[in-house]
């Protein structure tokens, strides 16, 4: 993006939604002359400056692993790490800018998830594996690394959380499909106020309802 | 109701995008009705709140999960040994979810190995099924859901939500897709009712009755509900709940009750300082119920407040 200031000095306006964008946006200022009207002339071009457009206040989650599990695309290790923008990879190979990083929220959220998986485990004995949740800073969470995003479209404000269907016991087997969904989801929605997403995986919104309000508002 | 049929009555349809839009089916609750049967304990100075739910045989779904805001303004001891449970109680673990400002509760449900039941983060009493197998299917009816608490009571907030098990059967096919659907929550067929529930009214939220002077008199009898002398009803209507909180100085042998002139106080208990739900019934066109009670005002004097409430169904 450019932008040219005006001769009185105003500055150019660019908009940057951090619903849709998040990452740093480097600033540099540029002039074919400083001086209009000399010859030769006198080119200018500053420091750049960097610019972060992100959430606010998204933390990584740190799981107690006496109850609750993480995993995910990070765990999904490809034997050559991609970059972002190369080519879409291959399934199960994610974009390496994504795949260890993808278990930021906000506090409402890592505590929420906290505690529904506590009470998972009280009531099952079984640790929920949780999933993807955000980026460090939010925005897209975009794992298929061809910037398209699609599955993972609402992850980008702090509030969600992907839960497995794959359970594990008190011995660290994993049970696959064991999770007791219905359950989970009654518990999130009586207990928490969360609700279930209709993303494709399973995932559950943790949030205030003026976030909910915010992200409907952004979608239209 | 049969993944089968369930996939049968679902919409299909793919967008230019090449991205499946699934539409999910309704999952339409909104016959549903909860009632609440109030008693008071005077041994133990406990309100028991019994509360009863209907799902018509018009629901799309069976009933999910209910709650019903017993929030407060003061902080308190969210335990309280007079309150009988029989479930387990997540305070005496160390992990409360609900503020210090909830109404202390206590909770019973019909089966506690069927319900789970436990105060929410919002300070609402929450109570859902452990499995399908206690789930209220449409048609049928549930019973034996109890709250025990001090405090009377008011209409509050109740939310019903539907079971989303249906839904789950569905998307599980598409697990590995990058289908959209539609609706993406079911938040528009959750249900919002009133029902009566411990409350902590203030002196300004309750209806004196209008009429007696001064005012002292006014309040040996007040009402959460109605909190007007003439309430218009939507045509259809066959009762009201009327929540009387009794003064604390009144007479009870001096209460009378009539609703359109034929007597009606042995629905009444009138104890002193303490409230009643009476559910009255009514017919199209004007109800009046009339409640009279003596009571000594704080000179000593004995004075009488008479109210009367009007109903009109078109």
């Amino acid at each position: 993006m450019t932008g040219t200031t005006g001769r009185d000095g105003t500055a150019p306006a660019i908009t940057l939604k951090t619903g849709i964008v998040a990452a740093g946006v480097r600033i540099k200022a540029v002039t074919t002359n400083l001086l209009p009207g000399t010859s030769p002339a006198v080119p200018f071009e500053s420091p750049v400056a960097g610019l972060k457009v992100a959430f606010r206040n998204l933390q990584p989650f740190v799981p107690d692993t006496s109850y609750v599990v993480t995993t995910g695309s990070h765990n999904n290790t490809p034997a050559e790490p991609y970059a972002c923008g190369d080519p879409l990879p291959a399934k199960d190979q994610r974009c390496d800018n994504h795949r260890d990083q993808n278990l930021s929220g906000s506090a409402v959220l890592l505590r929420n998830a906290s505690i529904f998986a506590a009470f998972y485990y009280q009531q099952f004995g079984h640790k929920l594996r949780l999933n993807d949740m955000s980026l460090p800073g939010g925005g897209v969470f975009e794992i298929a690394g061809n910037w398209n995003a699609g599955e993972h479209w609402y992850h980008r404000v702090g509030v969600d959380v992907d839960v497995s269907r794959h359970v594990l016991d008190a011995n660290g087997n994993v049970l696959v499909g064991a999770l007791h969904l219905a359950w989970l989801t009654k518990w999130i929605k009586i207990n928490l106020q969360g609700k279930r997403i209709r993303e494709g995986p399973i995932h559950y919104r943790l949030s205030a309802d003026e976030i909910d309000e915010v992200i409907r508002q952004e979608l239209q | 109701m049969k993944p089968s049929l369930l996939l049968a009555t679902m919409a299909l349809t793919v967008s230019l995008s090449g991205q499946e839009t699934v539409q999910l089916p309704p999952l339409t609750i909104t016959g549903t009705t909860i009632d609440a049967k109030v008693t008071y304990d005077s041994a133990r100075g406990v309100y028991r709140y019994g509360y009863t739910i209907v799902a018509p045989a018009s629901n799309k779904a069976n009933l999910g999960g209910f709650s019903i805001d017993v929030s407060g303004t003061v902080e308190r001891p969210q335990l309280d040994p007079d309150l009988q449970n029989n479930v387990p109680r997540p305070e005496t673990r160390g992990t409360q979810l609900q503020p210090n400002t909830t109404i202390p509760v206590g909770i019973i449900m019909p089966d506690p190995n069927g319900w789970y039941s436990m105060l929410s983060i919002g300070g609402r009493w929450g109570f859902f099924p452990n499995d399908v197998q206690w789930e209220i299917v449409p048609g049928n009816t549930a019973t034996g859901f109890i709250l025990e608490s001090k405090f009377p009571p008011a209409l509050r907030d109740v939310l019903i939500g539907p079971d989303e098990s249906a839904w789950d059967t569905i998307e599980e096919q598409y697990e590995h897709s990058n289908a959209i659907f539609q609706p993406e929550t079911s938040d528009q067929f959750e249900i919002h009712l009133k029902v009566p529930a411990p409350a902590e009214p203030s002196d300004a939220s309750l209806y004196p009755g209008g009429g007696q002077q001064p005012a002292e008199v006014n309040k040996f009898l007040r009402y959460a509900s109605p909190t007007e002398h003439r309430v218009k009803l939507p045509a259809g209507t066959t009762s009201f709940t009327v929540i009387v909180y009794y003064g604390h100085t009144i007479k009870p042998a001096s209460f009378t009750a009539t609703l359109n002139g034929a007597g009606i106080g042995a629905q009444f208990q009138a104890i002193p300082g303490t409230a009643q739900v009476v559910k009255i019934p009514l017919a199209s066109g004007t109800t009046k119920l009339q409640l009279t009670v003596e009571g000594t005002k704080s000179s000593g004097q004995t004075a009488r407040d008479s109210d009367t409430l009007t109903f009109i169904v078109p």
